[in-house]
Parts: C-alpha cells; sequence; structure tokens
C-alpha cells in the first residue's frame, strides 16, 4: 500500500475492543477502502473472508463439511463387484504387484536415469536407476515429481485451433495445404523454436526438416540455457565444449559462482560424484577442499569450506587474479574477505597443480568460462581433473533473440514451437507475443495450453514423458532411452512423431509410430537385425545405451589476445585492492549488489 | 362435559406403551440379524457367473491344484483370477465343442476378458496378503470353506472382523503341517492342541499382542 501508515490511529484501533486481536499487516489492521479494493481486486475469494468473521456461516459450513465428510462410508464397492482377468496374462504383471521399468526424466533437455514403479499398469513412483552411469541412482525434485504431471488434469487434453478444440486431421489437413509453398521456397520465412534439443532422434529430426526446408531457421529459447557455457569454450579452444569434472582426482576445487551441487541439469549427477569423492578423500585421511566464490548464497557456495561473497562483476577480476597467481605472480594484498579468500584458494590451486579444480556456473558470463578454462590450463587440471567433451546438446541453432528481431522485421511467416513457453519464458524486453502478432502461422506443441499457445493459432498436447518413446542425452553424453510406462491419456503426439510429419508432410496425421522412429535413429548404427533388437531391448532394460558417453576431446587453448579486450578493462590488481575498504562482513558485496530502493544516488 | 376418555383407552394407552418398548429391543435385534443373514453377507448364495464353472469337478473330482489357476496365491498379496488362457490350456483339446464353454472360446478368440462375480470382498480398509497365510500354515479351507465340495462356488465365511480376530489371537489351534495347507477337508487333529503351538514356533508366527496390533490390518 502507499504512503507512510497512520501509527497513532493504529495504536488506538489496536488499544480497543476486547481482547487481543490478530493481524497480518498494518493495512489490515487499519481495514481502509484502498486496502480493501486491492484485497478484492488481488485476492477475490479471500475478500469476503476478510470482512467481519460470520459465527453463523462458519459453524453452517463446518456442519456441511462434517456431514459430507461422513458420506464417504456409504460408498459402494467401488468397482470391486467383479473380478475380470486377462484373457492372455502378460509375462510378469501380475495385479496389484510392483514393476520398475527404466526410463529417463527430463531436466531442461537433459536427462537422468530413473525408475518408474507401476502398479497395475500405473506409474506411481520414480527413483533414480542405479545402473545410469550418469546420474549413478539420483533424482531431483522435478524429477520425483514429474509423475504427478502426467496425472495433471489441466495438461493439455486436444489439439486447438484458434481457441477452439480440433483435431489432429484438421491440423493434418491445414498444413498440407502450406506444404507445397514451404518447398517452393525451401522452407523461407519458416521458424523452428525448440527447447535445448540433447535427443538424437529429434537432433536427427530436426536436421531431417533442415533439409527438407533449407532456409529454415531453427532457434533455441528459454531455460538456464548453456549458450554462455560453450561460448567461454569457444573463447578458450575455437569450439564449443562441454566441461565434465572428475572430482575424484582432485585434492581441492575451486567454484566461481559454480554451480554444480545447485538445480541443473548437472545437478544429480555432479553432486554424487562430489559427495563420493568427498567420502573417498575422507578415507584417505585428507580433505578434499571447496573454495566457493559466489554472489548470492547457493547449495555449492553453502556446501563450500571457505566461501566469499563477491560481486558478479567482479568474478572476472578475481578469475584473473588466480591466473596470476598460477602462472608464478605475486599473491594479492589486502586484508578484506575476498583478498582473503583469493590468497587461501590460489595457495591451495598452485600447491595441487594437476590435482586442483576450478569450476564457473551455467550464469556465469562467457568471458570468466574462458578465463577458467585458461587457469584449469595453466595449472593442468584439464584432461586430469576435468574432462572436455562434445556438447550434449545439440548446435547449430539461433537464438531467441534471433527469433524475436526476425519476427519484429516480419520475416517469419510460419513460427512452429515445439515444447516451449517463449512468450511466459523469454525476457520480456524481446516481447515475444507482440513479435508473435506479426507472424501469419504460428504452431505451439506443449504439455499445457499456455501462454505461448494462447497466442498461437494452433495448439498440439505433447505426450507426456511417461507416455513417450524417446532418448536423451546426459550431461556427459551418455544417452538414455525413454520408454513408456502407460498408453497415451489424450492423445498427445512426441516431438519426434510431430517433426517427421513435418518433414514429410506424409503419414498419418502426426501418428507415425514414435517407437519405430526410435528404433529407426538407432538402427543406422547396426547391420543385423535380430542383434539390433537384442541390443534395443537390453538397452531399455538398462534405460540407457551403454557406453554412450562422450569420449574426452584433446583441445589446445587459444591464443590469450582472444580476450585482451576484457584485460583493457579489468587490470588484474581490481580484484586485490577495491576501491572501498570492506567493513569485515561476510555480505558487503551483497548489499552492494541489491541496495535498498530508499538509498540515496551517492551511496553507490 | 362428557368424559374425553372411554373406557377402553387405557387397555388402548398400555398396548402403544408394550410395543413402543418392544420396537426399542426388537427392531434393533432385527436389523443385527438381517446384517448378519446370509442375503446381506451372501454366505452360502452362489451368484451367477458367465459360465457354470465347477471348483467341485476340476479341483474336487479331476484333483487340479489350486495353484494350477490361482498362481500367485502363495507368492502375491492377491490369489490371482486365471486368465481365459489358462482356460483354453485344456479347454482347447477337450469338451471343445460344449456349449457350456462357449463363454471361454468367445472370450479366447475375440480377446474379451470374463467378467466374475466376486464373491470375497474385504473393505477397503483391511489388508489382507494370501501368501504370508498360505506360506504360514493356514490353510485355504480356513476361510473359503471346503470349495471341493463347491458345485457353484459360493461365499463360505461372512469375513466379519470377529472372523480374522478369532484366529489372530489364537493362531496355534489353526496351523496346519505345510502339507496339509491345500488340504481341503482338514479338521483339527487329535493332537492339535500340542502340535500348533510347535507348528505357530516354526513358522514365526507370533501369536496374540503382535498379531491383534490395529495395524496388522489396518494399514
Amino acid at each position: 500500500m502507499t504512503g507512510p501508515p497512520d501509527f497513532p490511529a493504529l495504536r488506538a484501533k489496536l488499544a480497543s475492543g476486547d481482547g487481543p486481536r490478530f493481524w497480518r499487516s498494518l493495512d489490515a489492521v487499519a481495514d481502509s477502502p484502498e486496502f480493501r479494493d486491492y484485497l478484492a481486486a488481488e485476492f477475490p475469494s479471500a475478500s469476503q473472508l476478510a470482512a467481519a468473521p460470520e459465527r453463523r456461516g462458519f459453524l453452517k459450513l463446518m456442519a456441511a463439511s462434517f456431514a459430507l465428510g461422513g458420506l464417504t462410508a456409504c460408498g459402494g464397492a467401488g468397482g470391486r463387484d467383479h473380478e475380470v482377468p486377462y484373457v492372455n496374462q502378460p509375462e510378469r504383471i501380475v495385479p496389484g504387484t510392483d514393476l520398475a521399468y527404466a526410463s529417463s526424466a527430463l531436466f531442461d533437455g537433459f536427462g537422468n536415469g530413473i525408475l518408474v514403479t507401476t502398479r497395475n499398469g500405473r506409474p506411481l513412483k520414480i527413483e533414480g536407476n542405479p545402473d545410469h552411469p550418469w546420474s549413478r541412482g539420483g533424482t531431483d525434485v522435478l524429477a520425483q515429481a514429474s509423475v504427478l504431471g502426467l496425472y495433471d488434469p489441466f495438461r493439455s487434453q486436444a489439439v486447438q485451433h484458434l481457441g477452439r478444440p480440433s483435431s489432429w486431421a484438421a491440423f493434418r489437413t491445414a498444413l498440407q495445404a502450406q506444404m507445397p509453398a514451404w518447398r517452393g521456397t525451401g522452407g523461407a520465412g519458416l521458424a523452428l523454436l525448440t527447447g535445448p534439443v540433447t535427443s538424437p532422434t529429434v537432433a536427427a529430426q530436426i536436421a531431417r526438416l533442415r533439409a527438407a526446408y533449407p532456409a529454415l531457421r531453427w532457434h533455441v529459447g528459454a531455460g538456464a540455457g548453456r549458450a554462455g557455457l560453450y561460448e567461454g569454450a569457444r573463447l578458450a579452444y575455437g569450439r564449443p565444449l562441454e566441461t565434465i569434472p572428475d572430482f575424484d582426482r582432485a585434492r581441492t576445487i575451486v567454484a566461481l559462482d559454480g554451480d554444480f551441487l545447485d538445480l541443473g541439469p548437472g545437478q544429480v549427477g555432479l553432486s554424487r560424484r562430489w559427495s563420493a569423492a568427498r567420502r573417498a578423500a575422507y578415507a584417505e585421511g585428507r580433505l578434499l577442499t571447496l573454495h566457493a566464490a559466489a554472489p548470492t548464497p547457493t547449495l555449492t557456495s553453502a556446501k563450500a569450506d571457505v566461501s566469499v561473497p563477491v560481486q558478479a562483476a567482479r568474478l572476472e577480476a578475481l578469475a584473473r587474479a588466480l591466473l596470476g597467481l598460477a602462472e608464478g605472480g605475486a599473491a594479492p594484498s589486502g586484508d578484506d574477505p575476498v583478498a582473503r579468500w583469493t590468497r587461501g584458494a590460489g595457495k591451495a590451486l598452485t600447491e595441487a597443480r594437476g590435482a586442483g579444480l576450478v569450476t564457473a556456473g551455467l550464469t556465469a558470463s562467457p568471458a570468466l568460462h574462458d578465463l577458467v578454462h585458461r587457469l584449469n590450463g595453466a595449472l593442468g587440471n584439464t584432461g586430469t581433473t576435468l574432462r572436455l567433451t562434445e556438447p550434449a546438446e545439440a548446435q547449430g541453432a539461433g537464438t531467441l533473440a534471433d527469433l524475436a528481431d526476425a519476427m519484429a522485421r516480419g520475416t517469419v511467416t510460419a513460427l512452429i514451437v515445439l515444447g516451449a513457453n517463449p512468450v511466459y519464458e523469454a525476457p520480456g524486453a524481446l516481447d515475444l507475443a507482440a513479435g508473435m502478432g506479426r507472424v501469419p502461422l504460428k504452431i505451439h506443441a506443449g504439455l499445457y495450453a499456455d501462454e505461448t499457445a494462447a497466442h498461437a493459432d494452433w495448439h498440439l498436447p505433447v505426450a507426456h514423458p511417461l507416455e513417450s518413446w524417446g532418448d536423451v542425452r546426459s550431461l556427459d553424453g551418455t544417452v538414455g532411452l525413454i520408454q513408456p510406462t502407460i498408453a497415451p491419456f489424450y492423445n498427445g503426439r512426441t516431438l519426434p512423431q510431430m517433426l517427421a510429419f513435418l518433414a514429410d508432410g506424409t503419414g498419418g496425421d502426426g501418428a507415425e509410430d514414435a517407437l519405430g522412429l526410435l528404433k529407426a535413429r538407432w538402427r543406422e548404427q547396426g547391420t543385423d537385425e535380430a542383434a539390433f533388437e537384442a541390443g534395443f531391448s537390453e538397452a531399455l532394460r538398462q534405460g540407457f545405451w551403454a557406453d554412450s558417453a562422450r569420449p574426452a576431446e584433446t583441445v589446445a587453448l587459444t591464443q590469450v589476445a582472444a580476450i585482451s579486450p576484457y584485460d583493457v578493462h579489468t587490470p588484474p590488481a581490481e580484484a586485490t585492492s577495491p576501491p572501498e575498504p570492506f567493513d569485515g562482513t561476510d555480505t558487503p558485496d551483497l548489499a552492494r549488489a541489491l541496495p535498498p530502493p530508499q538509498r540515496g544516488e551517492g551511496d553507490t | 362435559m362428557a368424559q374425553l376418555f372411554t373406557p377402553g383407552a387405557d387397555a388402548l394407552y398400555r398396548l402403544a406403551l408394550m410395543t413402543g418398548v418392544a420396537c426399542l429391543v426388537g427392531l434393533p435385534v432385527l436389523a443385527a440379524g438381517i446384517v448378519r443373514s446370509n442375503y446381506v453377507t451372501g454366505v452360502g448364495v452362489a451368484p451367477a457367473q458367465p459360465l457354470p464353472f465347477s471348483h467341485k469337478h476340476h479341483s474336487g473330482e479331476l484333483g487340479i491344484d489350486c495353484r494350477y489357476c490361482h498362481t500367485t496365491v502363495d507368492k502375491e498379496a492377491t490369489a490371482g483370477i486365471p486368465p481365459t488362457q489358462t482356460c483354453m490350456t485344456c479347454h482347447s483339446q477337450i469338451w471343445t465343442g460344449s456349449d457350456m464353454l462357449k463363454p471361454v472360446r468367445d472370450s479366447y478368440a475375440q480377446d474379451i476378458p470374463l467378467e466374475w462375480k466376486r464373491l470375497n470382498k474385504l473393505p477397503q480398509y483391511v489388508y489382507y496378503n494370501h501368501s504370508v497365510h498360505v506360506t504360514k500354515g493356514i490353510g485355504c479351507s480356513t476361510c473359503h470353506g471346503d470349495v471341493t465340495a463347491m458345485q457353484m462356488t459360493y461365499r463360505a465365511n461372512a469375513f466379519e472382523m470377529r472372523f480374522c480376530l478369532d484366529c489372530h489371537r489364537a493362531p496355534e489351534k489353526y496351523v496346519r503341517p505345510p502339507d496339509q495347507v491345500w488340504n481341503m477337508t482338514w479338521t483339527p487333529p487329535a493332537d492339535q492342541a500340542t502340535l500348533g503351538p510347535k507348528l505357530a514356533a516354526e513358522y514365526h508366527i507370533r501369536g496374540g499382542a503382535r498379531l491383534t496390533e490395529c495395524g496388522i490390518c489396518h494399514r
């Protein structure tokens, strides 16, 4: 609410009346007309409750609830009047007993191995797959909760055209009318937007689609995005690479806004590896120290043995100071927490050359990633405590900003959004909703009829991963398979099915055999059909293709000249001699990063 | 002014009072009787099934083991109702033209399951596991009666809570040697008083307080 509260009036109100009064905010005590209007606008259903509570109404409701609660006792046998056995009992399916299938859970397009426990044909519980080489039996909260998403009644249940229920057949007819024109122009003006793609099958389908429409532009948007990470590797090595730390070979770890323990595609696998390495070190009688510098408290910095808050903008200078130390420079002087931390981390790293590990997180800038790569290179850590591999994510896509730009210029004539919700997730400055208004044909496929669906002409329901065939790569490249644990509820289709239809325009109304598409992707590698089927069955049973992790690449750092512009702006010395001395508390940088709004300009 | 009540009013009044008292006592007794009657519990009533399957013929006369059809009775919580395929293991060879077996053949040919009327129902708040009872010496007939004597299958016991508790309070009165579990005509032998506790110990049955904990059945 606006304005300072009228304290004397509030005190008078609280003092008056008999007995204590309970309140949640000063506005609620004041009970002004503005507050009532605000409450009615923001929480329509709660505004009635905020009015004087009615004893009679309350008692009425409670009595009714009590009576209705008793009704459950009157239920019938609940469909238990008959026994309906199978005609042909499937092997291993015993009514009333558990059966687990190996599958994969998705996080921002990356996979973790899971075991889905089903009973009577219904998936009920998700746990980690202990055999999966990347996730090693771990799951994250999203994987655990994904079984609830399957049964979510608010999932998109039907094809919609202009907000009205339609059908796959109608969609197919409409698209087939468009396709000759697309083929004629090579797909000029056609834009495809997806989430991060690690699935080899989806990547192959997109490649097919781009072959069919050479002028089609593919964009990947939303999510935390690994673009900065890959760009950093490109600066350092000349090509995008994924960094996989091997904690068990490390003797000390330095995290510059590193987030390997925090929620993200790597969390499950990396936190398992870190804790295992930490335990192994403890068994040997040493401590696998973790030094963390981060602008905000994270799980990684909370777990760190030595942690310091540092402004995000100063992380690069910090990395440069560590790089100077690694190359034999002088240790930074000063007695502020950051300088002390830098000395400690630098000492640990230089003492453990070839057995140290410096990491940076998803939100770090490309320049910081570049510096971290050079730091690891200078310390001899690259190739020993960390592997550089081909990225699991399919490369070659444009960004969301490119798409927003193209839409604003009016060069996009048809936009196909598969499994993403850019209108909600994209930065507001891109204004994708307005951009979509300039596109003549907009197709959206997603689990939910969300904000993007509201701006699209066609909305297509996507099948939930627990009812789909598919594959997905983990961060280290291990290919996990996704198998359905139940027949699709709502006639949703998987992304490969939709892409196959978009590429061919033939086949059924998008109902191409999802298992066939998956097998077709992997059959290319084998020759003998029987051997392939046996191998595929074994992979399905395990939940992943064995030994499919990406091998370590041999890399060479590019010339430092590539990063010289950063040196000009921020000389290394700046990291250790900040313009203002710290007051000794642990959170000076946090206070500066988020100055309270009422502070004056001169404060910063 | 004439008398308001005739001399007979007293008798009527007494009659009404006595009827009221009789109802007060009689109606609950009647209601309790109806609830426990076979009409409500279904005990001894053989409902119409999709085909007149006879346990007496198959199990009693031909001697087919219970587990040939109820395959999971000693492994899982549920005993298992046989799929149509199990019927057809024999009936694809014998009585192939029988009218009585037409529903079985139709089910198999058209892939439509047979829908049997369920006889034994426990409330949903009761947990029951067949395998633990069968593997610890409680025979089929203790609960299901002499199924091998049933031409058409019916419910042998009402499965009121008391029925379960009788045994859970004194399992040694009911446990059998392992080879007698499938014996449908088993009656406690003369030396059950000495044999029972010995068997209960062998089966590791912890009777009394442990078996009568609420959470044993109401989990």
